[in-house]
């Protein structure tokens, strides 16, 4: 008998909109899932099966009577805290918001709605989305479903374990400086960062307006190419929304014509890089020429690279410094230490600083893509340098070598974000740890498509994307 | 220039921010915030006078239509 749960999304779609299994069957099964592992994974701040069953059979009477069928139909989905649904609460991570109930709804939310989407519950988040390593000291630990003593990354920690876990067949994520990427690779999961603009952020919680994106989590990238096609496109309530149609993304994959070529990052990207993440992506580099990629090294220019790394944050913190500043000022005990600590740098920074660092955006863009995509169409990095580290690693720390090791697990995706570019987070082995390690493809604007396409040839080559994680140890930790 | 150190931040603070800041933040705040002023001073004079931050919208629909010419 198919486990629905663990099928892929696309798979399960067609399985519902062909009548080979129906919507209730599949939302049983996902809660059926959450039901034995979600409470120690810790990754749902509410589950709300009641309301997803309602709408399972909704879907599925839709289906009987012959009615309009979306790419999405009774597939349940569940997103990271932060989106907007009218009347029901976004609590963002935070201890402010818990009760906070927006009178408006997200447009990715009503887009994922109208393809006939089924929603399951509210996924843990870091506080704000402010924070690289993926809990939250205002829920229980969010633990990586390969080995609950290691991170689940964030700010989106939920959401890369919630799709990791088969809890859920896919989630939105957010990405300011790698918060899909991250825990998308860690999860061993498919993550997208689209180009800025690409999606709407209307009624999605700001963390940094100009590096904020919004994109899917889900097990392939063949699932992540349909969630994106519902999802993407202009937005009149977004005034950074770009004015471009998307393509239907997934179509793209199958279509006919020269592959995109494959730059490996020489420089910046491979810099400190840990032997065991070097020998996965070497070996995923040997599967995409065997996949039929043209694949040539790609001087980086690291001193560009190393400017952008640095500013990026001078951006991000005095973006979020502005949003919080009333409330840091009022109710400074309601956040956490970490997290009101990220955002007391912020307020220093001085306004010329924060200005010229955007002034400085589009000659960087410019730069960078000059010297990388003259000869190819997609470059690639590893996601993380190191193995995933622990919570105990983590947690607690204080002084330089702590924040240097944080600023550390992102150093390969927040320069992504200040470019405004996009980029895709592959899974490709795993590391002597036993976790899930990752390539990051990044493109042109706009070339989402591409990326999507390198990554789902891949994955027809490889199987990495169908391990599943045990949880033989996750029983054992289980708090 | 001068280094940043606990007392400038925590007369910045006072003067702007208004909020509480305790010891072990303000010497943690000292080493992050001279990271960033290094990191600004650092490219300033790559901003040039009459770039303007909404170029960057410009540049992305830019090459977003030269690579689908390639």
């Amino acid at each position: 008998m198919t486990d629905w749960a663990t099928e892929s999304l696309v798979d399960t779609a067609e399985a519902i909109a062909k009548g080979r299994t129906t919507s209730r069957a599949v939302t049983e099964a996902c809660l059926d899932r959450i039901g034995r592992l979600g409470a120690g994974l810790g990754c749902f701040v509410e589950v709300d099966g009641e309301g997803a069953l309602a709408a399972a059979d909704a879907a599925d009477a839709t289906l009987r009577k012959g009615g309009p069928v979306g790419r999405l139909h009774g597939v349940p989905l569940a997103h990271k805290d932060m989106y907007y649904r009218a009347g029901r609460i976004s609590a963002c991570g935070s201890r402010l918001r818990q009760e906070f109930r927006p009178d408006y709804t997200a447009t990715v939310l009503e887009r994922l709605d109208a393809a006939g989407a089924v929603e399951l519950g509210r996924l843990v988040m870091v506080e704000f989305a402010m924070g690289p390593h993926g809990y939250n000291a205002n829920y229980p630990l969010c633990r990586n479903p390969w080995n609950p003593e290691h991170i689940p990354c964030g700010s989106s920690s939920g959401s890369g374990v919630a799709v990791g876990a088969r809890l859920v067949h896919g989630s939105l994520g957010s990405d300011t400086g790698g918060s899909i990427r991250c825990p998308a690779a860690v999860s061993g999961v498919v993550g997208v960062l689209p180009t800025y603009g690409r999606v709407s952020r209307f009624g999605a919680m700001p963390m940094s307006a100009s590096l904020d994106s919004v994109g899917p989590l889900a097990r392939t990238a063949r699932d992540c190419a349909r969630l994106l096609t519902v999802i993407a496109g202009e937005d009149g309530n977004d005034a950074t929304s770009l004015p471009a149609a998307a393509p239907d993304y997934e179509a793209e994959l199958d279509k006919d014509g020269p592959l995109p070529r494959i730059g490996i990052a020489r420089g910046y990207f491979d810099e400190g890089l840990h032997p065991e993440v070097r020998q996965a992506i070497d070996a995923a580099v040997e599967d995409l020429k065997r996949a039929g990629f043209a694949v040539r090294d790609v001087p980086v220019p690291v001193d560009l690279m190393k400017e952008i790394a640095e500013i990026q944050p001078v951006v991000m913190k005095a973006e979020g410094a502005a949003s919080h500043m009333n409330d840091m000022r009022q109710s400074q005990a309601d956040y956490t230490f970490e997290v009101g600590h990220r955002l007391h740098a912020g307020f220093f920074v001085p306004a010329t600083s924060y200005i010229r660092a955007l002034k400085l955006r589009a000659a960087y863009l410019r730069a960078f893509a000059k010297a990388v995509f003259a000869d190819v169409d997609a470059l690639l990095t590893p996601v993380l340098s190191i193995p995933v580290p622990t919570i105990a690693d983590t947690t607690g720390k204080r002084g330089k070598d702590y924040l240097d090791m944080v600023v550390a697990l992102t150093r390969n995706t927040k320069v992504v974000n200040y470019l405004g570019l996009p980029a895709v987070s592959v899974p490709c082995g795993f590391t002597g740890n036993g976790l899930p390690t990752a390539f990051q493809l990044i493109g042109r604007p706009l070339a989402e498509a591409a990326l999507l396409r390198v990554a789902d040839r891949y994955q027809n080559v490889t199987a990495w994307h169908l391990q599943e994680p045990s949880f033989a140890e996750f029983a054992v930790s289980r708090p | 220039m001068k280094r940043i150190d606990g007392a400038l931040v925590r007369a910045m603070n006072d003067a702007g921010a208004g909020i509480a800041l305790s010891e072990s933040r303000c010497d943690e705040l000292t080493i992050e915030l001279e990271q960033l002023r290094a990191a600004t001073e650092s490219v300033a004079t790559k901003v040039v006078f009459d770039a303007d931050p909404a170029d960057f919208r410009v540049a992305l629909m830019e090459l977003a239509k030269e690579a689908k010419r390639d």
